[in-house]
């Protein structure tokens, strides 16, 4: 058929993402760059506040180590789910699948319950007598820690059970037969094969945590902004669009920058030569 | 159903690689005729251009004299039958039968006649309210011939139909296949790369190689007479003997490194001698003509033969023996080889 | 081999999954506490504020403008959308790898960025209303589901199917409707709940078009989280995930859940 009656199939979706997502993109792109003398003078002067480092490596920080929290509780879950038989690896998958399609409102509220002032955790500390009085979790890095890994750890426990199916136990099998123990196994073998669906998991969550607004704003509070608050600071509580669009573009850029990172490592360190 | 004629059709994608290089061919009315060949040999491509799927370069297709070239697919009226069958997945085995009457605007109560005849003519009744799905390889098969034959279209054309199949379906369905062809007198173009399958079923064969036809004749012909070492070695010949025309000696006898061969075919302004594995005869003689000597370097049992690969001063040579007790790796034996089975190549 | 049976994976597994269960557990119980604020243990049981819920016009409005810009833009996604997929799957369009990340590139971009410049520039710049500025914002969030989910399908999808129809006299056109939408049934319905849901709960995008004139429910939530601290929330919070279990529930019967994740 020919692809002339193609091209009109496409354009309206075309001219959507270019003139909704792109356009307004530049729009509040041009007045960031318009500044006398030095054309990125406005980001030398974002960068040049301590407070806004301090920010930007709060941001970061946070979704490192999200992410490496929740790969280390996802693995083993999802290579436990994932070899399961199909009828119990139904029910589980279904547990995986309710908080993640849970409302983000109402699985960072949760945590409020467990770690406020008021909260279960400080009870049961105080009851335990391993503190005589309340620690105050709720409001720090920590608990935005602790929400970002609760509300990732679905989609990474998702996205590593797909990866996981499509293995070949019998390559296993053959290195057990060979004298490799279960754990050499898993970093010798599993690992190595886990390695693409593993980087797609971690970007995912990364760029997730990075941008997520509901977590830092509940559990975080007005102290501990993260850069995806900032923004909204910025732009509606100070009405300064400006500030809030250098932010907005720094935070494009250095996502953009660490997905891409991931991704090129994930190709390094896959040594299966790729058929493409 | 209709006479084809496909005339100097020509396609490709980029202009420089050349998938159909100009090839015309005719199929009578009522005719069975296969496109054989190896993947890649365009008889796809061939098939699709007539079908109306694939834009040609160059070139016409004419259906009863009349030119369908740029008539669209949809508008055609041809059957076909997919290598994957393409049978709807949503809709069930009648419906199925029935969509290109449907299309056609056949009114209800004459459709539903005309798909249960067919059905039963396949031997589907039982499956009607069925589903694809639910049905086994063969009977999807079935469901896409009945599909395909309900519309009484001009042309049949059929794309590798039986190669989903196993071995012994393919059997059936390919003695079916030609039964319902002769019983409803259809014009039939079939692709396949299946040697076996095609000279079973077919009235002509057209045997393709990188975009043109390389022999198109009876099964018999081709068979017994095959043209090119292309053809030949497509429909079994396995052994070659390469010679000059220096090398003749008489219109039909040549002599290669002091060995005289007899051939049934005329020698002159060829190039090869070819000769089938089971023509071989193994015997004791040694200084005959058509003989030679070899050594056996390798054997394999087939069940009702041995075949072993020989090694002779004129090459390898592939023969096949019933007998009933293996010969050995590294045994001394002469080769004959009969004239009447010897047969001359020019390319 | 590391399979379901081994101890140390079946302990860390089942520990994991109760972290992930036990908060929403918490919040089921607090939602019936007799107490005026949130805590544990409860001292009482009510349904009080299940019924406080439906004094607050904030969340009924909220619930209502939630729903509709929802299904509105996931219908526009999918209306967008699958033409668009299948251009790309099925014509030779120059560059479709490149289309097809281009339309998946709205997922690059950082909800709350797509929500401030859409704000920006086409509520305060162009005066489009607050709605429709929500409706582009959440079609943007569906339309890469959509890409990827039918695309994924017709990819599985014999093309001969279309061929077969063509041969026996649909158009091209007709072929679409008959013969392709029905066939990609599943990954519609799929795609549909995915931005469904995905809309339905979004915060970043519509906290910026929020205000007085259009509530949303999560921005609405959050409001009244911070303003009252009381057990209002948990009951909220419960509707929602009786909601949540409600979809999954449709989307069991209709298609398999299995279809959500692929």
């Amino acid at each position: 058929m020919n692809n002339r009656s193609a091209i009109h199939l496409i354009v309206p979706a075309f001219l959507g993402v270019l003139i909704f997502t792109f356009f307004p993109l530049i729009q509040i792109a041009i007045p960031t760059f318009q500044a006398k003398g030095n054309v990125f003078a406005e980001y030398v002067r974002f960068l040049q506040n301590s407070y806004n480092l301090q920010v930007i490596a709060r941001t970061f920080m946070i979704s490192v180590i999200t992410v490496i929290i929740v790969l280390v509780l996802g693995l083993p879950v999802s290579l436990w789910i994932a070899r399961q038989k199909v009828g119990v690896k139904q029910v589980l998958s279904l547990l995986i699948l309710f908080p993640m399609l849970t409302n983000a409102v109402v699985r960072n509220f949760a945590w409020i319950i467990i770690l406020g002032k008021d909260g279960i955790l400080n009870k049961l500390f105080m009851a335990l007598h391993i503190s005589n009085q309340p620690v105050s979790i709720l409001y720090t890095n920590i608990s935005i820690v602790i929400g970002s890994v609760y509300l990732f750890l679905p989609i990474m426990i998702t996205s590593l059970i797909g990866s996981i199916s499509e293995l070949n136990i019998e390559v296993e099998e053959a290195a057990a037969v060979l004298g490799a123990t279960p754990l050499t196994s898993f970093f010798k073998v599993l690992i190595p094969q886990l390695t693409p669906g593993i980087f797609t998991g971690c970007i995912l969550v990364f760029a997730g945590t990075m941008t997520a607004y509901t977590t830092p704003q509940i559990l975080g509070g007005n102290r501990h902004l993260v850069m995806s608050t900032l923004i909204y600071q910025q732009a509606m509580t100070l009405g300064n669009w400006q500030s809030a669009s250098v932010v907005a573009i720094v935070l494009i850029l250095i996502s953009a920058f660490s997905m891409w990172l991931m991704r090129r490592i994930s190709h390094m360190l896959d040594r299966r030569p790729s058929l493409a | 159903m209709a006479n084809l004629e496909v005339k100097k059709l020509a396609k490709s994608y980029d202009g420089k690689n050349k998938i159909l290089q100009d090839i015309s061919f005719s199929v009578k009315d009522g005719e069975l005729v296969s496109i054989l060949g190896p993947s890649g040999c365009g008889k796809t491509t061939t098939l699709r251009i007539i079908a109306g799927l694939l834009d040609e370069s160059s070139g016409q297709v004419l259906v009863d004299n009349k030119d369908v070239t740029k008539v669209p697919v949809y508008k055609r009226n041809f059957g076909m039958v997919f290598q994957s069958y393409a049978l709807f997945p949503h809709l069930n085995i009648f419906e199925n039968v029935a969509f290109g009457l449907k299309m056609h605007g056949m009114n209800k109560s004459e459709i539903k006649t005309k798909v249960e005849e067919i059905l039963e003519i396949t031997g589907l009744t039982e499956y009607v309210k069925k589903y694809p799905a639910q049905l086994s390889g063969g009977q999807q098969q079935r469901v896409s011939l009945a599909r395909a034959l309900v519309i009484n279209p001009q042309l049949l054309l059929m794309d590798e139909p039986l190669s989903n199949l196993d071995a012994k379906l393919r059997l059936k369905m390919r003695e079916e296949i030609r039964r319902l062809q002769q019983k409803l007198k259809m014009t039939v173009l079939f692709v396949t790369h299946d040697q076996q399958e095609c000279f079973a079923i077919s009235d002509r064969v057209m045997i393709m190689k990188e975009g043109k036809i390389d022999q198109f004749d009876t099964p018999q012909n081709i068979f017994h007479h095959p043209r090119t070492e292309y053809v030949a070695r497509f429909i079994g010949y396995d052994n070659f003997i390469h010679f000059e025309q220096t090398q003749l000696i008489d219109k039909h006898r040549i002599q290669v490194k002091g060995r005289v061969f007899e051939s049934v075919d005329e020698c002159k302004n060829a190039k090869l001698l070819t000769i089938r594995p089971e023509n071989i005869e193994i015997t004791s003689q040694d200084e005959a003509e058509n003989v030679m000597s070899g050594t056996i370097i390798s054997n394999e049992y087939l069940g009702q033969s041995f075949k072993y690969r020989i090694k002779t001063d004129l090459g390898e040579f592939q023969v096949e023996e019933s007998r009933k007790k293996m010969r050995l790796v590294g045994e001394q034996v002469s080769l004959f080889l009969p004239a009447k089975h010897l047969h001359a190549l020019s390319e | 081999m590391l399979n379901s049976k081994n101890k140390i994976l079946t302990v860390i597994s089942i520990i994991v999954l109760a972290i992930l269960m036990l908060p929403l557990i918490l919040v089921v119980i607090t939602s019936f506490n007799t107490q005026n604020s949130i805590s544990l243990p409860i001292e009482g049981f009510t349904f009080n504020w299940y019924a406080n819920i439906f004094q607050q016009p904030d969340f009924i409005a909220g619930f209502e403008s939630s729903l509709l810009v929802a299904l509105i833009a996931s219908g526009l996604a999918l209306i967008i959308g699958i033409p668009a997929v299948y251009a790309l799957t099925r014509f030779n369009v120059p560059k479709a790898s490149w289309f097809q990340s281009f339309f998946l590139s709205p997922t690059l971009i950082p909800e709350i960025v797509i929500g401030f410049a859409l704000y920006q520039t086409i509520v305060i710049t162009i005066r489009i209303p607050v709605f429709i500025g929500l409706i582009i914002g959440h079609f943007l969030l569906c339309l890469p589901y959509v890409i990827r989910l039918i695309t994924a399908s017709m990819l599985l999808l014999d093309r001969h199917i279309e061929e077969a129809g063509w041969v026996y006299g649909c158009s091209p056109r007709k072929t679409f409707f008959l013969l392709v939408l029905p066939n990609i049934k599943t990954s519609i319905i799929a795609a549909f709940m995915m931005c469904f849901i995905n809309s339905f709960n979004n915060m970043p995008i519509s906290l910026f078009m929020n205000g007085p004139s259009l509530t949303m429910l999560p921005p609405a939530i959050l409001n009244y989280l911070q303003n009252n601290y009381d057990p209002t929330v948990s009951a909220i919070s419960v509707l929602l995930m009786v909601f949540t279990g409600l979809m999954m529930f449709l989307v069991e019967k209709a298609i398999g859940l299995k279809s959500l994740t692929k």
